[in-house]
């Protein structure tokens, strides 16, 4: 830098001594580049995914409109085209693809939901998210935080009859699907036991609204698809929490630690759980994925007005904007998630030095 | 390369085997079920006799268990019991073919990528990573439910479309891991073509590794299949046991006394779904020993 | 019982167990450490000399077990104690305030997502609370004391060099003033000047603080430099011990004596020069 240089390349240099002196900074731009092509990449994936399944969505819905409203008169072509063009579906796929792309990105349009028609899909997607977001958000972050610590406990205590025994447990459960356990709890406690209801969010001879009722029947209603969730999900996260733990113990810092005459409670804490839950964070966001998937089948399986079940019912009618308004926030979540743990890992963890 | 020392490494699973119950148990399991499906034609003749148990009207409909129907009889009045060994039959291929095709798949793309390293490996490791992201179980739904005339064979190949992300992304870092082994060094210098290197060095090596890359696809072929029919978006008219669980939801079995209808199909996979998680972990726990004694010691 | 034994090892087994069955690592082991001296345990690798201390520390793992023997421990102003028998609890009150420890620099042994100051405020509020208000001029004192710059207070361990970390840890030993800080290793790993460094404080530890230091190395010259008193150990056994001086210069078993002769020396042995040398 001692060099007298043109003010270009000074420039470029100085963006270039910028980043040395802010590495986290280059680190967090290419980790955002990085997310918005997998954003692209993956979005693309679906819509060509979807578009290329065979079956004519206008064709039918032209046969329930008949039905519905007793209205015999052949549907002429006009209508049709009409009904294509609002729907995104004329024109090849690239075109349909293009069109896609520039309502969703520059008009924030996902288009009209055929579920629902003429309300807007993202009517029909926000009125099912709070479902979602509350079951699943709150069984994935539970699950997450219990694993978490069953499985700090299930390490620290290796080698006791209880410990190994919830471990030997959650090696035979914790690959069970979602929707497996929630057939099973719905067999026992609704059909057997009749103790708790096995379909739909909530009492319908209710009033949805901040009365005690209902948040009590919320809860009674959510406990068998959130449990099913809840209790699969701590099970995976203890058995690699555990593993993860494991190494931790035999570390020299815990050996120190113990010299320290520290409380065990302290130890197992601040000393071998803060080691480990790192990977975890990450772990958290990869897995929020297969979470959704999953959660799917138990919408489906509860009734529970969610996304999951939402998205099965726009498959059911090939209502393409429901599913890749869906999809597109499934995806996006998902990326999300992932791209804030990253960023935020360097600031927990002081070893790691990501921006390389 | 003898054949000897190919064989080698399988010598090593058949003592390993004695040494891991849960690898043994789990196999003693899953042949025993692999037999009970294979056992489903003389089973479906002995409770017909003469006649095929599982055609509509066979029976009369909703019969409770008997001597006669071990099960009962369902909504159109088959027998159940031949029903459930049929469609454990069908479940079973499915995971076969699905497990062996995303095996092959995730193998190929595990062994180009990791042993290439470089461009191919970050180009092939991109696309599997950008696979696994897009939610898979809503387009294979939206896959079954649309296309027509599905076999036992085109259902496989749509389940491991979607699976083989998995193995590959297990079996590369094991090929990773390997590949730095001096023996494989050894061979390079050797100067062995890639494919013999591969072949004689690397596969042997992987076997366990890609048994458990089959054993978890296959497993997750077969669930997902049943989680498919469970909420009645199965492809076609394949009977396999998601389908008999379906129809007793659906119909209010419980209710009507004819629990079996949906306790059956629930226990087979139950022991299905043992059988190959034992393998899995048992499989890991003998190959990896940084994974042995997770569970005890 | 000597009147001035801060420590007394009495016929104590440490056995590790294998497939093969118990292996013996400590074989009987009879010794006092002196209040206020700096005693030297000797040995090479597997003779039991670690073994030795993580048991002295209570800080042995399965496979190794006690299988005999006692350790009686003298503290200060408090009464005695078997270390090998005490519980738990009672244990842990007993640790640093008065039973303490220097592991090795190149060992793991700091936190490694703890910054340095915050391990200082861990052990001393644990023992210590009444201290809570003291620790802003503490730490940094114990700090200047071993020669580091108190910013070392909020630096993470892998920020620290292999000397840097030792000098930390050797703060840290003394942070409560213990009776016995048990060295293992002080100096290992660590290259020849800061060796020389890290030898001087802890003599100097001992001179100001008036701690009983155990240290345990392989390597004489350190014992040469530093200790008082040296005990030799062998497959498990204490061969010798006695005065350095004395032993250094009429080692009475073999074994000692092919220890001394493997110290690289350069022109004058290291137990000949002035400061140590016998006054005749």
């Amino acid at each position: 830098m001692t060099a007298v240089a043109t003010p270009e390349r000074a420039s470029g240099r100085g963006l270039r001594a910028w980043l040395g002196a802010h590495p986290l900074a280059g680190y967090a731009i290419r980790r955002f580049g990085l997310y918005l092509l997998e954003l692209w990449g993956a979005v693309t994936v679906a819509f060509f995914f979807f578009r290329m399944i065979p079956g004519d969505p206008i064709q039918t819905f032209i046969q329930t409109l008949q039905q519905n409203y007793v209205y015999n008169a052949q549907a002429s072509a006009e209508v049709i085209a009409r009904y294509r063009q609002e729907f995104g579906l004329d024109g090849n796929l690239f075109s349909q693809y293009l069109h896609y792309m520039y309502k969703v990105l520059v008009q924030q349009d996902l288009g009209p939901s055929l579920l629902n028609y003429p309300t807007p899909a993202q009517d029909v997607i926000m009125r099912a998210m709070p479902w979602t977001m509350g079951l699943l958000g709150i069984a994935a972050v539970l699950a997450w935080i219990l694993g978490l610590l069953a499985g700090a406990l299930a390490g620290w205590r290796r080698g006791k009859f209880g410990a190994d025994l919830v471990t030997n447990l959650s090696i035979a459960l914790s690959h069970v699907p979602y929707y497996f356990l929630a057939l099973i709890l719905t067999f026992v406690f609704a059909y057997q036991l009749n103790w708790l209801p096995a379909r739909s969010a909530y009492d319908a001879r209710l009033q949805p609204g901040f009365s005690l009722e209902f948040i009590a029947s919320l809860l009674r209603y959510g406990l068998l698809p959130g449990l099913s969730i809840v209790v699969i999900g701590v099970f995976s996260w203890l058995l690699s929490t555990r593993m993860l733990m494991v190494p931790v113990l035999g570390e020299d810092y815990l050996t120190y630690a113990q010299a320290k005459g520290l409380r065990p409670r302290r130890i197992l804490t601040r000393y071998a759980l803060r080691n480990c839950y790192l990977p975890q964070v990450t772990a958290f966001g990869i897995s929020l994925g297969f979470i959704f998937n999953g959660n799917v089948l138990v919408e489906q399986l509860f009734s529970y007005p969610g996304l999951g079940a939402t998205l099965v019912q726009a498959i059911g009618i090939l209502d393409f904007n429901t599913i890749m308004g869906i999809t597109n926030l499934a995806i996006f979540s998902v990326l999300t998630a992932n791209l804030i743990l990253d960023l935020l890992l360097p600031l927990l963890d002081p070893r790691v030095k990501y921006w390389r | 390369m003898t054949l000897q020392s190919t064989l080698r490494p399988l010598r090593g699973v058949a003592r390993r085997l004695r040494e891991n119950w849960k690898l043994s148990t789990g196999l003693v399991l899953l042949i025993g079920l692999i037999l009970l499906a294979l056992l489903s034609p003389l089973i479906s003749a002995a409770v017909g006799q003469g006649t095929d148990p599982v055609a509509i009207a066979a029976y009369q409909k909703w019969l409770r268990p008997s001597p006669d129907h071990w099960f009962g009889t369902d909504q159109f009045g088959r027998d159940l019991f031949a029903m459930t060994i049929g469609a454990l039959r069908v479940s079973l291929e499915v995971g076969a073919i699905a497990g062996v095709l995303s095996t092959v798949v995730g193998v190929i793309m595990a062994f180009v990528a990791g042993y290439k390293g470089g461009a191919v490996d970050g180009t092939l490791s991109t696309i599997t990573d950008m696979v696994l992201v897009v939610p898979s179980f809503p387009l294979l739904i939206a896959l079954s439910a649309y296309t027509k005339n599905v076999g036992i064979v085109e259902l496989g190949l749509m389940l491991a479309a979607f699976s083989w992300p998995f193995a590959a992304r297990t079996i590369r870092s094991q090929v990773l891991s390997l590949r730095a082994r001096p023996y494989v060094e050894l061979a390079k210098v050797s100067k062995l073509r890639d494919l013999e290197i591969i072949a004689y060095e690397l596969l042997p090596n992987m076997l366990p590794y890609i048994g458990v890359g089959f054993a978890s696809s296959a497993l997750g072929a077969i669930f997902a299949l049943v989680g498919l029919e469970v909420i009645g978006l199965g492809p076609g008219e394949t009977i396999d046991l998601g389908k008999i669980i379906f129809s007793a939801i659906g119909t209010g079995a419980m209710t009507l006394g004819a629990w079996p209808m949906f306790v059956a199909p629930i226990f087979l996979l139950t022991l299905l779904f043992a059988a190959l998680n034992l393998i899995n972990i048992g499989l890991e726990e003998v190959y990896n020993p940084r994974l042995r004694g997770v569970a005890g010691a | 019982m000597p009147d001035d034994a801060l420590v007394e090892i009495k016929d104590l087994r440490v056995h590790y167990r294998t497939t093969q069955g118990d292996v013996p690592a400590v074989d009987g082991v009879d010794l006092t450490v002196r209040r206020g001296e700096i005693l030297g345990i000797a040995g090479e690798s597997g003779s039991g000399k670690s073994t030795l201390a993580v048991a002295l520390l209570r800080l042995l793992r399965a496979p190794g077990y006690v299988a005999g023997g006692s350790i009686d421990f003298h503290p200060s102003g408090q009464p005695s104690v078997d270390l090998l028998a005490m519980d738990e609890r009672r244990l842990r009150s007993l640790r640093w305030r008065s039973l303490s420890y220097l592991p090795q620099g190149s060992m793991n042994s700091m936190n490694p997502v703890m910054r340095v100051g915050e391990q200082f405020r861990d052990v001393i509020l644990e023992h210590a609370p009444e201290r809570r208000n003291q620790l802003a001029t503490m730490v940094p004192r114990l700090l200047r004391q071993v020669g580091l710059d108190e910013g070392v207070v909020r630096m993470y361990p892998h920020e620290l060099s292999g000397g840097m970390k030792q000098r930390v840890l050797m703060a840290m030993s003394i942070a409560l003033e213990p009776d016995l800080v048990v060295a293992d290793e002080p100096t290992t790993a660590l290259d020849v000047t800061i060796q020389r460094v890290i030898l001087q404080s802890l003599g100097d530890l001992r001179d100001e603080f008036g701690v009983t230091l155990v240290v345990i190395s392989h390597d004489m010259g350190v014992h040469a430099q530093l200790v008082d008193r040296v005990a030799v150990m062998y497959e498990g056994k204490v061969v010798e011990v006695g005065d350095v001086r004395q032993v250094f210069k009429q080692p009475r078993h073999p074994y000692t004596r092919s220890l001394i002769e493997s110290i690289p020396r350069i022109g004058e042995a290291p137990w000949r020069d002035e400061k140590r040398s016998p006054v005749a």
